[in-house]
């Protein structure tokens, strides 16, 4: 594959319709019954193993579905140099399971050679953008592709962020020439933690940019939310949906549900729900890009 | 102001260690007494580690219940912290740390139901490979046999234990009320293997484990059948006693090449 420009708008904006993560509860499900789902996304790292089930199950199911790949552990907002063992097994991956397009997330998750396992939050600073930016391109250059990165839940503020959390995305973003994935549910759990509109960060993002969208439930603890991926998609985080579809137009769209695990075909509904809503929005909704929310 | 590089190593010793430095780099920060969001991020850090380790040491979990279970996760984050991409392998030193630190050292049980778990967990995503069967031992002719080399799946790993790890691990994996923990009255090997996407586990008589041992080494077939007359086999016995213990190997699975 080539550089990072000179593709067309059509081929980023590749439509799969909506998806839901891939998650070993319901492997043997997904393979007897295959479910109505338009696509499946795996988290990358859960599938960086030499055999057994896990790679048993992914073959079989791409077999059936698009997917698309997720990492959590590429750091690319990190210090540590990039690990490129991690970003050949990456490759390595991406030559098996032949994905849609790759995510990872505009965070950190490693210092010092220690692994937290967790997205953590960047400064929102001229100097994090041009550090994560530069790391995006060495990323993109040795996948042979462009990424997407996703917008993590938050709930501490940096004293020395410099512009919003919606302006540094975007300015990552157009300075490595990525794509976005945006996380609806993210954008609304961050809203509550750091009281911004979650409407004017929707209005912030450059139309063109966004490939994929996120929504799941989370924890409400009132003063605060946390994102746990636990529960289903709360009806304010649907109305941040409705007003992103209107936004962007059409854009591929799944649910993260990683604990307390319901029946399928709750997961379904959720998703059919999704599709309502894209239904409806898309239909009364002005061209992709004509926003009504400005 | 921190560079990035500063604020990142201040935010990991918070998580890691409680070290506060990080709380002036944060909005409201200085009020991380009463402040409930750094505490999220250490929360979620020990939490999602513990988490890993639960489902990797289920059995353990199940012998030291979850007040204990709780504690060791961590004190095993702090000794041994996660240095992989994936949580996959943060496990991977349980064994050795429970043999190592007090008061877990001195239940040397915990060590060897740790070291059993993570074969397991390694059996489960080891590397495929096709498997020989005893169709294809059958379809040998006879002057190939001396010179024969058993290529042993790479799930197999094997290993001993000197407690009754081995009911232990199945009532705990059946939800059953768990046996006493009791000292062997002779040690005990075992073998781990994964079979049609199946971990399996069974115990291995002495002989079973010094051929396995020695297959696994690249012994040839009429090496095996020394081994076992050095055990003390009578010679009449030996080709049918190792005959009949690859059989089973090929039967179960634990074979993948004849060659």
């Amino acid at each position: 594959m080539g550089g990072r420009t000179g593709k067309d708008t059509a081929e980023q904006r590749a439509y799969l319709g909506y998806g839901l993560g891939l998650r070993r509860d319901y492997f043997d499900l997904i393979l007897q019954q295959r479910p109505a789902v338009d696509w499946f996304e795996i988290i990358s790292e859960n599938y960086m193993v030499q055999g057994g089930k896990p790679l048993y199950y992914l073959d079989a199911i791409r077999e059936h579905y698009p997917m698309v790949m997720h990492g959590v552990s590429l750091s690319v907002g990190g210090t540590d140099p990039l690990n490129f063992t991690y970003l050949q097994q990456l490759r390595e991956l991406i030559a098996r399971v032949r994905p849609q397009w790759v995510s990872d997330h505009l965070c950190w998750t490693a210092h010092g050679g220690h692994n937290l396992h967790d997205l953590l939050p960047l400064p929102y600073t001229e100097e994090s953008v041009r550090h994560v930016a530069q790391r995006v391109r060495t990323v993109q250059d040795f996948l042979g592709q462009r990424i997407l990165l996703e917008n993590v839940s938050s709930y501490v503020s940096y004293r020395q962020s410099q512009m919003s959390e919606w302006e540094f995305y975007r300015a990552v973003v157009e300075e490595a020439d990525c794509l976005m994935l945006l996380d609806i549910n993210n954008i609304y759990v961050s809203s509550r933690n750091h009281e911004f509109d979650p409407l004017a960060y929707v209005n912030g993002i450059p139309v063109q940019r966004v490939q994929q969208m996120h929504l799941a439930g989370h924890s409400d603890y009132g003063d605060y939310v946390i994102d746990t991926h636990d529960h289903p998609v709360v009806d304010p985080v649907w109305q941040l949906y409705a007003a992103a579809l209107a936004r962007f137009g059409p854009i591929s769209t799944m649910i993260e549900r990683d604990d307390r695990m319901p029946p399928f075909a709750e997961l379904l509904a959720e998703l059919q729900q999704a599709r309502e809503i894209g239904a409806r929005v898309l239909t009364d909704a002005a061209p992709a890009g004509m926003a009504k929310l400005a | 102001m921190n560079t990035l590089g500063q604020l990142q190593a201040e935010f990991k010793n918070h998580l890691m260690r409680r070290d506060s430095r990080i709380t002036d780099a944060i909005v409201g920060g200085n009020d991380v007494g009463r402040h409930p969001r750094l505490a999220i991020y250490r929360h979620a850090y020990y939490a999602r580690l513990e988490e890993a380790l639960a489902q990797d040491y289920s059995a353990v979990h199940s012998l030291l219940g979850d007040e204990a279970f709780s504690e060791l996760c961590q004190r095993y984050a702090d000794t041994c912290p996660s240095t992989s991409a994936s949580l996959r392998w943060f496990g991977s030193q349980m064994s050795e740390f429970l043999r190592a630190h007090a008061p877990y050292a001195q239940h040397p049980a915990l060590a060897e139901l740790a070291r059993l778990e993570w074969l397991l967990v390694s059996a489960f995503d080891a590397a495929d490979a096709a498997i020989a069967t005893v169709a294809d031992a059958a379809g040998l002719a006879s002057e190939h046999w001396p010179q024969l080399r058993i290529a042993l799946h790479p799930s197999v790993h094997w290993d001993r234990c000197r407690w009754n790890i081995l009911p232990l691990w199945q009532a705990a994996s059946a939800g059953e009320e768990l046996p006493e923990l009791q000292p062997l009255a002779v040690e005990q090997h075992y073998v781990v293997w994964r079979q049609d996407l199946v971990t399996r586990f069974r115990s291995l008589d002495s002989d079973e484990h010094a051929l396995l041992v020695a297959a696994a080494a690249g012994e040839t077939f009429a090496g095996l059948c020394e081994h076992l007359a050095a055990l003390g086999l009578p010679a009449p016995q030996v080709p049918a006693r190792a005959a009949a213990l690859l059989k089973t190997w090929l039967s179960q699975g634990l074979v993948a090449q004849l060659r």
